[in-house]
């Protein structure tokens, strides 16, 4: 559907998609070939047309048809009871590991807070740079820049609240470990 | 840009029953002038006490607390109640506890032991009131206000003395996106006029992200989250002068 929304928002090549996914949707880190699969078949379902055919098929470019268009606003609105399925592989470690994988986890722990602090940081300076144009707002561009504000917002604060969760989990997790070398300790000096 | 305050090592904990519970441990931290710094952490952490040593109001057990070249932790308390009051503000959501006109209330820091009549303070509170939009609360109580309406008096009071460092207590917490923002234009407007320097803490996220540097604060410890005024900058400049301890903690890093 993303891919979808970018045409219709203008039209492209499987290249210039492609580069757009990368850059409005960095942190879903979509593979490279996305969009050159996405777009033909979007094409055969009648969504896309080519409306100007390049040297290979890479370069031919694609617009929205009226169905697209429909369908693409449908999905738009279209809302689903249940909250999305949550599998995080972290849980799945905490869930499975024995008292020999503690440290290992730990420091796995540990090294994706750091990752999630990064890019809560890189949020937080695009939010800090974009302060810095709010004055060349025109009256028609101003709700566009103050959705993508709130969109750049919600990012930092997504990546700062798993930052923090990450971090809790680290000290409990450190907690659990002094806790056992007390204990063994303890048992050691008796 | 000139760094303002700063605490280098500061420890600090407290007796209880036979124990003690450790508040600060380590913590290293400055903020420069024209900067808004923000310590996000949960409510009962003791970001208030990392708060309240960084402007003179409660003494570390160990480290070093400056504002600019003065060092606090070598000041009387008559100094450092001089201090606080003219060059820091305290601001927080508490209000002043007895009933009060909110002119009289923004007008306590240039009251305190200094002599001025109360035709000066009522001049200068309602001044600051204006800069801030609500002079229109003047001669009500901070119990009438609503709560972005206390918001915006305690930034008032918090600019009243032209200070050079605001410290700024869980003030803005849980205000929703658009007010946040508000809040956070105001602040930056009044730390580009006054050329002052901002210590916050946060509770949220979304308010912190006001500020230019964002630690987190956990189980006494500080860590950095993001520092923009860095990627700005791209160097700090210590000051030439730079005492040696804290080029050893390496303060504010």
């Amino acid at each position: 559907m993303m891919v979808l929304g970018l045409v219709i928002q203008q039209q492209d090549t499987a290249a210039g998609v492609g580069r757009r996914l990368a850059d409005q949707f960095a942190s879903a880190r979509f593979p490279r070939s996305s969009a050159h699969n996405n777009l033909p078949s979007l094409a055969r379902q009648g969504l896309l047309r080519v409306v100007e055919q390049g040297s290979k098929r890479s370069l031919d470019r694609y617009e929205a048809t009226p169905q697209g268009t429909a369908r693409f606003r449908e999905w738009l609105r279209e809302s689903s009871p249940e909250p999305p399925a949550l599998r995080d592989p972290l849980h799945a470690k905490l869930e499975l590991c024995e008292e020999e994988d503690l440290l290992g986890l730990i420091e796995v722990i540990g090294e994706e807070e750091k990752a999630c602090q990064q890019v809560y940081a890189a949020a937080h300076g695009r939010l800090i740079a974009r302060r810095h144009f709010e004055g060349t707002r025109t009256r028609d561009t101003a709700w566009a820049a103050r959705l993508q504000g709130t969109l750049i917002t919600d990012e930092a604060m997504m990546w700062g609240m798993r930052t923090k969760r990450l971090q809790r989990l680290r000290e409990e997790l450190e907690d659990i470990r002094d806790e056992l070398q007390r204990t063994r300790g303890g048992a050691g000096d008796g | 840009m000139a760094e303002l305050s700063s605490l280098v090592a500061v420890s600090k904990s407290y007796v209880r029953g036979e124990g003690r519970l450790r508040v600060l441990v380590d913590v290293s931290l400055r903020v420069d002038r024209g900067e808004i710094v923000a310590v996000v952490g949960s409510r009962d952490e003791g970001k208030t006490t990392l708060l309240k040593v960084a402007s003179g109001i409660e003494e570390a057990d160990q480290g070093e607390v400056w504002l600019g070249d003065l060092d606090l932790t070598r000041c009387t308390d008559r100094e450092r109640s001089r201090l606080l009051g003219d060059e820091v503000t305290w601001t927080s959501r508490e209000g002043p506890g007895v009933r009060l006109e909110v002119w009289d209330y923004v007008g306590l820091p240039l009251v305190m032991g200094r002599g001025r009549g109360r035709r000066e303070v009522r001049g200068r509170a309602t001044q600051a009131l204006e800069r801030v939009g609500v002079s229109g609360c003047a001669r009500q109580r901070w119990e009438d206000l609503s709560s972005w309406e206390r918001v915006l008096v305690a930034l008032a009071r918090a600019i009243v003395s032209r200070p050079r460092l605001m410290v700024i207590d869980d003030l803005l917490d849980g205000l929703g996106m658009r007010r946040t923002q508000e809040a956070g234009e105001m602040l930056r407007s009044l730390v580009d006029e006054l050329g002052c320097g901002v210590l916050m803490s946060a509770s949220d996220l979304e308010t912190a992200l006001i500020a230019e540097r964002v630690w987190s604060f956990s189980r006494g410890r500080l860590t950095l989250m993001s520092d923009q005024a860095r990627a700005e900058a791209n160097i700090i400049d210590f000051p030439s002068d730079a005492r040696q301890s804290r080029d050893s903690h390496g303060a504010g890093s």
